[in-house]
């Protein structure tokens, strides 16, 4: 790959991530597979949080997923400190997943309504760390509590008892309690109303500070991700568009999709709307298992020429960060030129 | 000064459950002008969605409402289902978050578009029925609509049913459209085209729109006015350029402040989150609302009773006791 290795290793490193779903046959032979995630590759450091955005469909989960080996990637590896998650056994995979943990969308229904906080919280020391004495345990899960604003008080409560932003910190205590090196979060913040919302993102920015925990996170609000991302990796239909520091694709996007969907978001800016371009695009995203030799946007990309259709562009490095584009930086229809 | 079209009158609309009543909207007063987009805006259960259910009849069967609901000289909320039928659907219409949900998934959409457009006027013929059909089709850019008039529900994607629903809310050509979150669940760049469309439309028809978002943005794109709820009231109600360059209600100014923006300054990553939790409507708080998150909240008058609505300039109303609000809530921001 045209990545150069960092200084210091990466803590997480995806190379080539490909995570096809067969679809059956039709009378006629087997069905395309569905190409979820395509031929990924992205480094994570130490401390860093990498945010994915994309339409629905665009993969973002598949690869959170494909990445924590939670789906069995098609294709590629995924090394986390060093090591090389595919070539683990099964008990080998349990113990390194003790350093990745995930964080769900639905806090209410990733948590089992049986349950207490408490016995949620102190599930995953009991499997990883089943020498803990009780005490031991319940000390973990009181400090765990505190740390994401909750009240160890409340550990003997049930899920139902606790409103969406409240349950969604029980999740991340669960992910915390092991103190992982890796957090993938799905979606964390979107099923939670504006004020709420901007209280976890606070939580996230400040474990991630405290904890130096290196961070995915998976979400298709923009105007989130610019809250919390130090890089920002752009999917659509399951191939990388655009990866580099957050500040200077939101400040400058290259690549025809990533203005497309930057120019979309709405702003609160009443003054001057009329004026301010939108582009549209023609209609949803594609099917992910239609057969396609170009670039996946090629379809609804403004610009695309027939070389777009023909050819799919290599991931490679334009004005400090990587852009799958025959065109990159290209002037889209009414944008300044820059 | 446009006239108004839909009048709101002390609506208060209250929900009968076995845990107790839960209150839902407690008196709220708003015109729908002529010609204009109304945004709604508010968290969940802040009663935005209910208060635009009860003028169309559409509130569950535990729910008590008594205000008015006035348009046209008749007050809705007095009509039996048989003379609202004359109105919803033809004079005023709705478009929901989830097209799914309104849509039967067994029905061509032939036969669905068909069925509104016929019943409120069953002179018109098939053919003429069809041919009005597909020219509103075409007019939501829907791509190859005489096609897609033949096809099933499933066939097309989320964004073109959401396009499918304001297709049908507009056949009959109604003075008044009410959207609810009509783009939440869609990805932003078809939530951008729904949004032209819809600006586009109350243009060409000059009909009134109310459009209930949870999201500013959607809000500060499209709207002429805004009223903002929280507990079921109307805390501020402005101009969108009034209320977005000078909010004046505390809530309004900490939710602008918890909300993550694409153009804000990449350094400052921190957002001014909303201590607490919105209240439980079952035991409302007994005065504002908002007293029990509030940074300005005077003790012994806020939490008394609810603060009126009250202008304080022109067309700008807000809820609050504490008029100098925004200068103390600015000044600590710069600290």
């Amino acid at each position: 790959m045209s990545e150069a290795p960092s200084k210091t290793n990466p803590l997480l490193k995806v190379s080539n991530l490909s995570v096809h779903f067969k679809q059956g046959r039709t009378l006629f032979g087997p069905r395309p597979a569905l190409r979820a995630v395509d031929d990924v590759s992205f480094d994570l450091a130490e401390g860093e949080t990498l945010s994915i955005v994309g339409e629905s469909g665009s993969g973002k989960s598949t690869l959170a997923r494909g990445v924590l080996r939670l789906l069995k990637p098609t294709k590629g590896q995924v090394w986390l400190e060093g090591q090389e998650l595919g070539g683990l056994s099964g008990e080998q995979l349990r113990k390194a997943r003790r350093h990745m943990q995930l964080i769900f969308q639905d806090p209410i229904a990733s948590l089992s309504p049986r349950r207490t906080v408490e016995q949620i919280i102190s599930e995953p020391l009991q499997t990883h760390y089943p020498q803990l004495s009780g005490a031991e345990r319940r000390e973990k899960v009181a400090d765990i509590m505190r740390a994401v604003g909750l009240l160890p008080d409340m550990r003997n409560r049930y899920p139902h008892e606790f409103s969406g932003g409240q349950a969604q910190r029980i999740g991340i205590a669960r992910a915390l309690v092991l103190e992982p090196r890796l957090l993938v979060a799905d979606e964390p913040v979107s099923a939670l109303d504006v004020s709420i919302q901007a209280q976890v993102l606070n939580l996230l920015a400040d474990i991630k500070q405290e904890r130096k925990v290196s961070m995915l996170f998976i979400s298709h609000d923009l105007s989130v991700v610019h809250h919390i991302s130090d890089r920002l990796l752009v999917l659509y239909l399951g191939q990388v568009m655009e990866i580099g520091h957050a500040k200077s694709i939101y400040e400058r996007p290259q690549h025809p999709y990533t203005k497309v969907l930057l120019s979309a978001v709405p702003r609160m800016q009443v003054v001057g709307r009329e004026k301010r371009r939108r582009i549209h695009l023609n209609d949803d995203l594609p099917s992910p298992s239609a057969k396609r030799a170009g670039c996946p946007f090629a379809s609804r990309c403004p610009v695309a020429t027939s070389q777009c259709k023909a050819e799919m562009p290599k991931l490679t490095d334009f004005e400090g960060r990587q852009v799958a584009c025959h065109f990159p930086g290209i002037a889209l229809e009414g944008e300044k030129a820059a | 000064m446009s006239n108004a079209i839909l009048s709101l009158r002390d609506l208060t609309i209250h929900f009968k459950t076995p845990d107790g009543m839960v209150k839902a909207v407690n008196g709220v007063t708003l015109d729908l002008q002529e010609q204009e987009i109304l945004g709604i805006v508010g968290e969940s259960g802040s009663g935005k969605s209910q208060t635009w259910m009860a003028p169309m009849g559409l509130l569950a069967d535990n729910a008590t409402v008594t205000g008015q609901a006035v348009f046209d000289g008749q007050n809705l909320l007095a009509l039996k289902p048989q003379e609202l039928n004359k109105i919803r659907g033809t004079k005023i219409s709705m478009v929901f978050q989830d097209p799914m949900t309104c849509l039967n998934p067994y029905l061509s959409i032939a036969v669905q578009m068909m069925e509104g457009l016929r019943f409120h006027d069953p002179s018109i013929s098939k053919r003429e029925a069809e041919k009005r059909c597909v020219a509103m089709l075409e007019r939501v850019a829907i791509p190859d609509a005489s096609r897609r008039f033949r096809q099933y529900p499933h066939e097309l994607s989320g964004g073109m049913r959401q396009r499918l629903m304001i297709a049908m809310a507009l056949l009959n050509d109604p003075q008044v459209l009410i959207a609810d979150e009509p783009t939440t669940a869609l990805d932003v760049t078809i939530q951008a085209q729904i949004l032209d469309i819809l600006r586009e439309l109350q243009r060409e028809r000059g009909m009134s729109i109310v459009l209930i978002t949870h999201d500013l943005g959607v809000v500060a794109e499209t709207c002429d006015r805004v009223a903002v709820m929280y507990g079921g009231r109307v805390q501020e109600a402005a101009t969108a350029q009034g209320l977005f360059e000078s909010p004046q209600h505390p809530y309004t100014i900490a939710l602008m402040q918890a909300t993550p923006r694409v153009e804000a300054d990449a350094e400052t990553q921190r957002l001014a989150a909303i201590p607490g939790q919105p209240p439980n409507m079952r035991v409302p708080p007994p005065g504002c609302a908002f007293f029990p998150r509030c940074p300005v909240a005077i003790k012994g008058t806020c939490d008394v009773s609810p603060p009126p609505l009250e202008a304080r300039r022109d067309q700008h109303f807000c809820a609050c006791y504490k008029s100098d609000a925004q200068q103390i809530l600015k000044e600590a921001e710069h600290v």
